[in-house]
């Protein structure tokens, strides 16, 4: 990996307060724990079309918990995910370029140096760059890519605030990774919403679902859960898919950790997680075809039953 | 920008759908007879179900069903049922124009036999017919295959589509609340679907559920999980809502929202930010610069310079003070007044020096202007200083010239030069480009200096100096006589001649220089011989020229005479030193007839004098008489100016006549009009603009009729020999008419014409040039075709 030469970094560290064990304070170093039930999705904002220079672009938002524990610090708790997803293109590829009959996909993924607990370098490292693979997977799956001959699209993908790899407390070394498997999940899915905001034609919507295969309560036997927030647990296997609801199709799947025999089921899981998490998706897309209308209200309360298991006319 | 050619197309290329499809389908006198006995049979079925249907429909239905009566009833119900509006839109869609593919479609419908509303669905296609003979083993279910799919549309990010996707987003907004008819080119797209919504109304429980995750199911080897996995039918069913509220921060992206939510969003987001509970409105009372500008408006002392202009006065003034003070003649009579002070003032001369490039011109003259004390010396240690940064250029010179003197002498005497080498690439290149002029006075005479460019490739610059000056300056290098007789040695002495000089001073330079010893007296002889048989071949008079052995670098017989003693003991015997031999040359003066002649000046050079001068000319006052405020008129852009100023030799004066090099500070008129080669005259008898004219010339070279440049003075005009006329003799005898060739060194009158008008008089000299050499010299005869 070759050194960031071309800037002043800053030290490597943290990007947050450094935390102190005091006797007094012993909720602080107490591993916060799983208030939502196993099979409770977390609650996601998403919004398309907010950068207006990019051809499409939306934002993903996991907003913390709302009874936000007290400990007294400032350090918080459990992480609030914040994905930003930009799409540029379908664009002519540069002229020096080879011909290609498909639409040429490339994906970025860039975590911000404040995203995480332990600060990221301004160039993509190894495991942003195996995002970007996983994801590039994931989309072209969906995307019609023979309708964009001799054309190029960027999927370029800033997070803002990650999932952590695990809880903090149990120093860095401990983390596993996980965090990336939810970041994975949710960025499919904002890119997903992106790519309608760009107008570029896909077979369906592609959402993606994260479950965990965690140890249960006391250390003592296993249980899966959706939308796993490591933090809260001990992961000894996860899984993302990307899944194509309306055609029952996974595009992408990324397994990590020994699940033994619960392969199966976590799978499930996981395409569980993803169905939910597109039931927001759609009504992002529709909220955002509807720009120029009557305005939606800014977090309006969801209509109920609207859009459940209809397909979306992909009118970008 | 319109890519395809409009094409006239014929008018029966352009047919009208309209007229070939848009027909009723006409009935047959059988199939009225089958539509009498059918249409109650149908419609008592339909009031069975409580519908509806005109004869029409109902024949239409027949019709298009082979009068098969259950089919029939069936398609009214379905039509009836789900959307009342249904059969008028397929009505509407009757009405409309038929695409070529719509027609091939019910073509082939027809020949199968089928029905209009297009089956989509395998239940749809196989409605009424029986199943009971084929047996159950090969009975399957039939799955749409794209059934769930959403219709494909040609849509993408890039610009126009987007643009097009947009709009028909909006159309689609406004079309909510009232839905239209579909357009005309999705016809047999939209009646898919309708199909589908006809599909679901008549036999829901029939069509059976598309299955979900098939290849999982089918494998069985894993544990089967403790329940079955959930159909997504059911999963959606019980759904939670994840929506969840944006944060602060997704708020501050809020672009969706309307104005006032973005205002309200922000205005919380900075409230929670800042703690700050006052919504006053910063910008509502006056900004802190107007308070003070209100409270100086009521200070006396503003108002009392602001009130006054409102009066109109100012106007006035303003509207007076546009008008620039016309500058105004003093009314002088020129003619009397040089005529009286001729006695007491100096004569005064222009010469312009002459000779092959690197003979020393300029180092000569800048010599001249050390020594009679017009350059300080501080200027040359100036220039020398300026130098030595040039390593460069001295190595070249190095190598190109005085090869045995040391470094330091080349570097002085360019510096030398350079007194008379303004330009950056004058310098650089160390030769003379354009003319340079610089006045200097002695005891008797007031000189002025036109330095020419020696160089082949800037002869025209040399033209333009020959055409101001009195006499000339011969400068030739005793060491290389040979090369300056066949180049611009020789050239120089014929242009000069052409130009119409007399008396040439020939200077042999480099004398300090000769080989073998300096000073050589015959190296001095022979050139002199030399030169002197050309200059008589070429038509100078012996009396009118004298030859000065010298040193431009050392400054020897240039100024100062030569030691008597020593190798330079000869020299004072021979003439006199170069200032002696100019300032015995008698210094012309003008006659009076052409002080009095109207103006003519040909511009030399245009440039900005100084803020003050804007726009100021210099040239030689060619005839005529000049003061301030004279307006003048510029040919040939037929422009007026005022005289504003008059400078001769950088003092200023009141006026100026024939013979004189002036700089004139002209107003009143825009840069664009003047031009290096324009004449000013007077207005009262302008100089004519010539195209074409008779000159009598004398070749240099072979002459024919072809393609010359004419040089007169300073004005160069691409123009041809039009024809040649005569020759003619010494005397002007005309000795052939219309020869094919005029030879060199014969004379002859040719026609000339310019490719554009150029300000020309008889007698004006010009001289005919082509291909970078001189060919023929002469005088305009007559003007005019």
């Amino acid at each position: 990996m070759q050194a960031d030469r071309r800037r002043i970094n800053a030290p490597a560290g943290g990007t947050a307060p450094p935390t102190f064990t005091f006797a007094d304070h012993p909720d602080l170093l107490r591993r916060p724990t799983r208030t939502r039930k196993p099979d409770e999705h977390r609650k996601i904002f998403l919004r398309t079309g907010i950068v207006p220079s990019a051809s499409g672009s939306a934002y993903y938002e996991v907003p913390p918990a709302k009874p936000a524990p007290s400990t007294g610090s400032l350090v918080p708790t459990s992480s609030s995910l914040k994905i930003t997803c930009t799409v540029h293109g379908p664009r002519p590829l540069p002229r020096n370029a080879a011909f290609s009959p498909n639409l040429l996909l490339s994906t970025h993924v860039k975590f911000a140096p404040f995203a995480t607990r332990q600060r990221r370098g301004y160039v993509r490292d190894a495991s942003e760059r195996d995002l970007g693979v996983h994801l590039e997977t994931a989309l072209r799956g969906v995307i019609i890519g023979d309708r964009w001959p001799k054309s190029g699209c960027e999927v370029v993908i800033t997070v803002l605030e990650g999932e952590e790899d695990g809880w903090f407390g149990e120093g860095r070394e401990k983390g596993g990774g996980w965090g990336m498997m939810s970041v994975l999940a949710e960025c499919i899915t904002v890119a997903s919403a992106a790519l309608v905001d760009a107008g570029i034609d896909c077979v369906d919507l592609v959402s993606g679902g994260t479950a965990a295969l965690v140890k249960g309560e006391g250390g003592e036997g296993e249980a899966v859960v959706l939308d796993p927030a490591p933090a809260e647990h001990e992961v000894t296997a996860a899984c993302v898919v990307a899944y194509l609801q309306s055609r029952d199709e996974i595009t992408e799947m990324w397994m990590k950790g020994d699940a033994g025999d619960s392969t199966e089921g976590l799978m499930d899981q996981a395409v569980r997680a993803a169905v939910m998490s597109r039931t927001v998706l759609v009504e992002a897309v529709k909220e955002g075809l509807k720009v120029g209308g009557d305005v939606q209200p800014v977090n309006g309360a969801p209509k109920g039953g609207e859009g459940k298991g209809k397909d979306v006319d992909m009118t970008g | 920008m319109q890519r395809v050619k409009n094409i006239d197309y014929d008018e029966d290329d352009v047919y009208s759908e309209e007229e070939e499809y848009h027909e009723e389908p006409s009935y047959t006198d059988e199939d009225r007879e089958s539509f009498t006995a059918l249409t109650p049979v149908v419609r008592a079925e339909l009031q069975e179900s409580g519908l509806q249907a005109s004869d029409k429909e109902i024949e239409e239905a027949l019709w298009h069903y082979y009068w098969h009566v259950g089919k029939s009833v069936a398609y009214l119900k379905n039509s009836r049922t789900p959307r009342p509006q249904q059969p008028q839109q397929g009505k509407k869609d009757k009405e409309k124009p038929k695409s070529k593919f719509d027609q091939a479609a019910e073509e082939s419908a027809k020949k199968a036999g089928c029905m209009i509303p297009f089956p989509s669905t395998a239940s749809d296609w196989f409605q009424g017919i029986s199943w009971s003979v084929i047996p159950l083993g090969i009975q399957g279910e039939l799955v749409p295959a794209f059934a769930a799919y959403p219709r494909p549309q040609l849509l993408g990010g890039s610009s126009k589509l987007a643009k097009l996707a947009e709009e028909r987003r909006k159309k689609a907004a406004a079309s909510q609340a009232a839905p239209a008819a579909p357009s005309g080119a999705l016809g047999s797209l939209d009646r898919l679907s309708k199909s589908k919504d006809v599909k679901e109304n008549v036999l829901p429980p029939t069509m059976p559920e598309p299955r979900k995750y098939p290849i999982r199911q089918k494998r069985e080897p894993t544990p089967p999980p403790k329940e079955p996995s959930p159909e997504p039918e059911e999963a959606t069913e019980d759904l939670p809502d994840l929506r969840a509220s944006p944060t602060e921060f997704a708020k501050t992206m809020a672009t969706h929202a309307a104005p006032s939510q973005v205002a309200e969003a922000a205005e919380t987001h900075m409230d929670s930010i800042f703690r700050s509970s006052s919504n006053e409105d910063p910008f509502k009372g006056p900004s802190p610069d107007d308070t003070v500008m209100r409270a100086q408006w009521h200070s006396k002392g503003i108002n009392k310079h602001a009130r006054k202009p409102s009066d109109g006065l100012l106007i006035k003034k303003t509207e007076a003070l546009k008008l620039e003070p016309k500058i105004k003649s003093k009314g002088l009579d020129v003619p009397k007044l040089w005529a009286e002070g001729r006695a007491s003032r100096k004569s005064a001369a222009a010469f312009v020096v002459i000779g092959h490039v690197d003979h020393g011109k300029s180092t000569l003259m800048g010599r001249l202007l050390l020594d009679t004390g017009a350059v300080a010396q501080r200027d040359i240690d100036k220039y020398a200083a300026l130098l030595i940064p040039h390593t460069f250029v001295s190595m070249l010179i190095n190598a190109r010239r005085y090869q045995k003197q040391a470094t330091e002498l080349n570097k002085s005497s360019f510096a030398l030069a350079w007194v008379m080498d303004t330009g950056s690439e004058e310098r650089e290149r160390g030769i003379t480009v354009d003319i340079a002029q610089h006045p200097f006075s002695t005891l008797t005479t007031d000189f002025t200096v036109l330095d020419a460019p020696g160089h082949r490739d800037f002869v025209p610059n040399m033209l333009a100096g020959a055409s101001m000056a009195d006499l000339a300056v011969l400068v030739v290098d005793a060491n290389q006589l040979e090369s300056g007789m066949k180049g611009q040695t020789r050239e120089h002495i014929l242009l000069a001649k052409a130009c119409g000089l007399e008396r040439v001073v020939v200077a042999v330079n480099k004398l300090d220089a000769t080989t073998p010893t300096a000073w050589d007296e015959n190296t001095f002889q022979s050139v002199r011989s030399g030169v002197q048989k050309l200059l008589t071949s070429v038509g100078f008079q012996d009396p009118n020229i004298s030859f000065v052995p010298c040193s431009g670098l050392s400054g020897t017989n240039v100024v100062n005479p030569a030691p008597s003693t020593g190798p330079t003991a000869w020299v004072a015997s021979t003439s006199g030193t170069i200032l002696q031999q100019l300032e015995s040359s008698p210094p012309t003066s003008p006659p009076e007839e052409l002080v009095k002649a109207p103006l003519r000046l040909q511009i030399t050079d245009v440039f900005r004098g100084s803020i003050t001068n804007p726009i100021s000319v210099s040239g030689r006052l060619a005839a005529g008489n000049v003061q301030i405020g004279d307006t003048v008129l510029t040919q040939p852009s037929g422009e007026k100016a005022i005289v504003k100023g008059i400078e001769i030799s950088a003092e200023p004066r009141e006026w100026a006549v024939a013979g004189e090099l002036v700089t004139l500070h002209l107003s009143d008129i825009d840069p664009v009009h003047l031009r290096a080669g324009d004449v000013l005259c007077s207005v009262d008898k302008p100089v004519a603009i010539v195209r074409n004219f008779v000159a009598q010339v004398t070749a240099m070279e072979a002459l024919l009729p072809q393609g010359v440049d004419v040089h007169v003075g300073r004005l160069h005009v691409p123009g041809s020999v039009a024809a040649l006329i005569s020759t003619v003799d010494a005397n002007g005898e005309v000795v052939r008419k219309k020869p094919r060739v005029v030879k060199g060194g014969d004379t002859a009158n040719v026609k000339v014409s310019l490719q554009e008008g150029a300000p020309l008089a008889v007698g004006d000299r010009i001289i005919l040039r082509s291909g970078g050499s001189t060919i023929a010299a002469g005088q305009v005869d007559r003007t005019g075709s």
